[in-house]
């Protein structure tokens, strides 16, 4: 009795980790070994499972029977991937209340999931499949992400072994939630922020060095040459961009103009991503992170083609607009266009 | 001296084959329908480049709209008729649909992402879903149908890009494959195996015409595999040999010297492509400023070029179909914009 009484505490805390090893939810245990086809688990009642998210908060899936549930498998390093999610969060906002969930799912690089879910703002949890069941499970592979849309009746009714757009995402969830697709959805224009002849808007950078915050008339130079990447453009991915500001650079530095080219990367980018990218395709050019400016939330999805076309502006002392690329230009013309403005 | 005259014709008559130049024939043809105002009235989105497109025996136009996942169906008019299938994975519902096929009343889809192709009747109904019998399909695109065979381009999962004589695969009323066939354009990288073995595809009598869209080969091949053509255009049509000299000289037309790898290569030789009843070939070529239209008959021999002329002026042609009886039609553009559907 007297060892009961020295040692309750202990006791009290072995009982209760015992307790908590013998309740701990298994990991997916109700997934069946793998089918051969993921075409084979459509229409499929899918049991629920209970796991721990991200944050460690326990998820019931059971608690989602009765509501359409988007699976979408992600990798937080990835910044399309990241894009997507933002759209997600935007059409849970919209449809949460017709019963919508989503829950994502990530097989590595919990701290970056973590950072994402906060920067984002995200209400949806966050699984950690590191053992990637659910992945193999739903034949997901490595590379592209994925997303499974589990119906109203616990039943599987899209599997995409690659991450779908935003635009289909709404189409699916529509289709979904609302019984019908909105095609009359006028996509959002790129914001025409840069006019010729006037003033800059104030855009703030961040710069991925130092993390210091500015804008456009922070910087000296005469000149400010900015090139916006997005995680889309194939121009700027491929390097033919960073070829042409490279050679307008010497061009200018020739000529003796004071001229500064920075690159803005718009958002979802983080200093990772962009050292990621470096180790391919070196960029010798400052490198600040912007608010997206392509992305318009309160028409709640971004037709993403538009981000494929690469922007690079060209700014005076003023700071007035002297340059502003067009949809289709040539870098060829990038280049004399540039030249032609900048004296 | 009857063998030296006979020499001497025979010369004169070399030569002049030498000089001979193929006939130009000029065509006026009149827009049917103008796909930019089905744009603006419905916000409908179509591909300025290689629509997937079709015409009933009614005269109406089916195309797909990819970003949909569905396909229209317009009246002669420009007036929407009906829309079939949206994004989805039941029998009725389209995934990426990418080839469009109509044979005797009935829409064959491509159901790309779905590995189906999923057949509708004119008016909208689903009949049924053919499984393709693939597992490893990397990429499927192009769709034609023959009275009992399905035949598609299908660029498979391999560790290497040279998977030669799988150009096209036939397939049976089920779903499976019969045999492959056809050379491929070998390159050193998987998109540029991609790139430049995107083809168009025509079967009249189990023959199986084709062009590449990114090389300029034309060629045919029986149902058994067995090569009838395999063509060159650059040694038949100087503007296609010019066309192709200045692609060298740029680097991204020879597809062994291809090195980069997730790019896409090469430069659009064919733009349209189509065969008609009489087994005719046609292949609509814009480069180097000319806008032509290839005529050949079925041993791939050049007959004319035909130049698509709107008001006087010179077409794009940048679509080329059969209909059902055996008529051609095409889309065509003066100026980018205004793309319309035309009969020839």
């Amino acid at each position: 009795m007297g060892f009961l009484k020295r040692n309750w505490l202990y006791i009290l805390i072995g009982t209760l980790l015992l307790l908590n090893l013998v309740f701990e939810p298994s990991e997916i245990s109700p997934f069946p070994l793998s089918p051969e086809s993921y075409q084979d688990l459509l229409n499929k009642k899918i049991k629920g499972f209970s796991v721990w998210d991200i944050n460690g908060k326990l998820i019931d899936t059971r608690k989602f029977s009765g509501k359409s549930t988007f699976y979408i498998f992600f990798d937080p390093s990835n910044p399309y991937h990241k894009e997507v999610l933002i759209y997600a969060q935007v059409l849970l906002n919209k449809y949460k209340r017709k019963g919508l969930e989503i829950i994502g799912v990530i097989e590595k690089d919990k701290e970056r999931a973590l950072r994402l879910v906060e920067k984002g703002r995200f209400t949806f949890p966050v699984i950690n499949d590191f053992k990637r069941e659910i992945h193999n499970f739903f034949h997901i592979e490595r590379c592209c992400g994925g997303v499974v849309l589990v119906g109203k009746g616990s039943k599987t009714k899209f599997i995409s072994n690659s991450l779908l757009s935003p635009e289909d995402i709404r189409q699916l969830v529509e289709k979904e939630v609302l019984g019908r697709i909105n095609y009359e959805f006028k996509e959002p224009e790129r914001r025409d922020l840069f006019k010729i002849n006037q003033l800059a808007p104030r855009i703030l950078l961040r710069d991925i060095e130092t993390g210091k915050v500015m804008d456009f008339w922070n910087f000296e130079d005469e000149y400010l040459i900015v090139s916006f990447f997005s995680s889309l453009c194939s121009i700027c991915k491929s390097g033919r961009r960073i070829e042409t500001l490279k050679e307008l650079d010497r061009r200018l530095r020739e000529k003796g103009i004071k001229a500064k080219v920075i690159l803005v990367f718009s958002e979802p980018y983080d200093k990772e991503d962009i050292e990621n990218w470096e180790k391919q395709i070196k960029m010798p050019f400052e490198k600040y992170i912007s608010e997206d400016i392509f992305t318009d939330e309160e028409k709640y999805i971004t037709d993403t083609s538009l981000k494929v076309d690469p922007l690079t502006i060209v700014l005076n002392g003023e700071r007035e607009v002297v340059f502003a690329e067009k949809l289709l230009m040539k870098e060829k013309k990038i280049l004399e266009l540039i030249e032609l403005n900048v004296k | 001296m009857r063998l030296k005259l006979i020499l001497i014709y025979l010369l004169v008559l070399r030569i002049c084959a030498g000089e001979e130049s193929i006939p130009v024939r000029e065509i006026e043809v009149k827009p049917i329908l103008r796909v930019n105002e089905l744009k603006l009235k419905y916000n409908f989105k179509l591909p300025p480049l290689n629509p997937y497109f079709s015409v009933d025996s009614k005269g109406d136009f089916y195309f797909v709209e990819f970003p949909n996942h569905r396909i229209l169906k317009f009246n002669r008019k420009g007036n929407l008729i009906k829309a079939i299938g949206s994004i989805g994975q039941s029998d009725k519902d389209l995934y990426e649909p990418s080839g469009l096929f109509l044979k005797k009343n009935m829409i064959y889809v491509l159901d790309r992402r779905g590995l189906r192709i999923k057949i509708f009747s004119t008016n909208g109904n689903f009949i049924s879903s053919i499984p393709i019998g693939i597992k490893n399909a990397r990429f499927v695109d192009v769709l034609a149908v023959s009275d009992d065979f399905l035949f598609l381009s299908i660029k498979y999962n391999t560790k290497e890009a040279y998977n030669d004589k799988e150009l096209i695969t036939v397939l049976d009323r089920k779903g499976e494959v019969i045999r492959k066939i056809g050379e491929i354009i070998k390159c050193n990288t998987i998109s540029g195996y991609y790139t430049f073995n995107l083809i168009f595809m025509n079967v009249v009598d189990n023959i199986i015409f084709g062009s590449f869209k990114f090389y300029p080969v034309i060629f045919a091949y029986n149902f058994n595999g067995e090569k009838l053509f395999y063509k060159d255009l650059r040694a038949l049509v100087k503007e296609i040999q010019e066309f192709s000299e200045n692609n060298e000289k740029r680097g991204f037309d020879k597809p062994e010297a291809t090195k980069m790898e997730w790019g896409f290569y090469g430069s659009l030789y064919c733009w349209g492509f189509t065969v008609d009843k009489n087994k005719h070939l046609y292949y609509a070529f814009n480069g180097k400023g000319k806008k032509l239209v290839l005529h050949m008959n079925e041993r791939g021999e050049l007959l004319e070029n035909i130049i698509v002329k709107k008001d006087g002026k010179d077409v794009m042609v940048t679509y080329l179909l059969t209909d059902d009886h055996g008529d051609c039609w095409g889309i065509g553009t003066l100026d980018y914009n205004d793309f319309f559907i035309f009969k020839f």
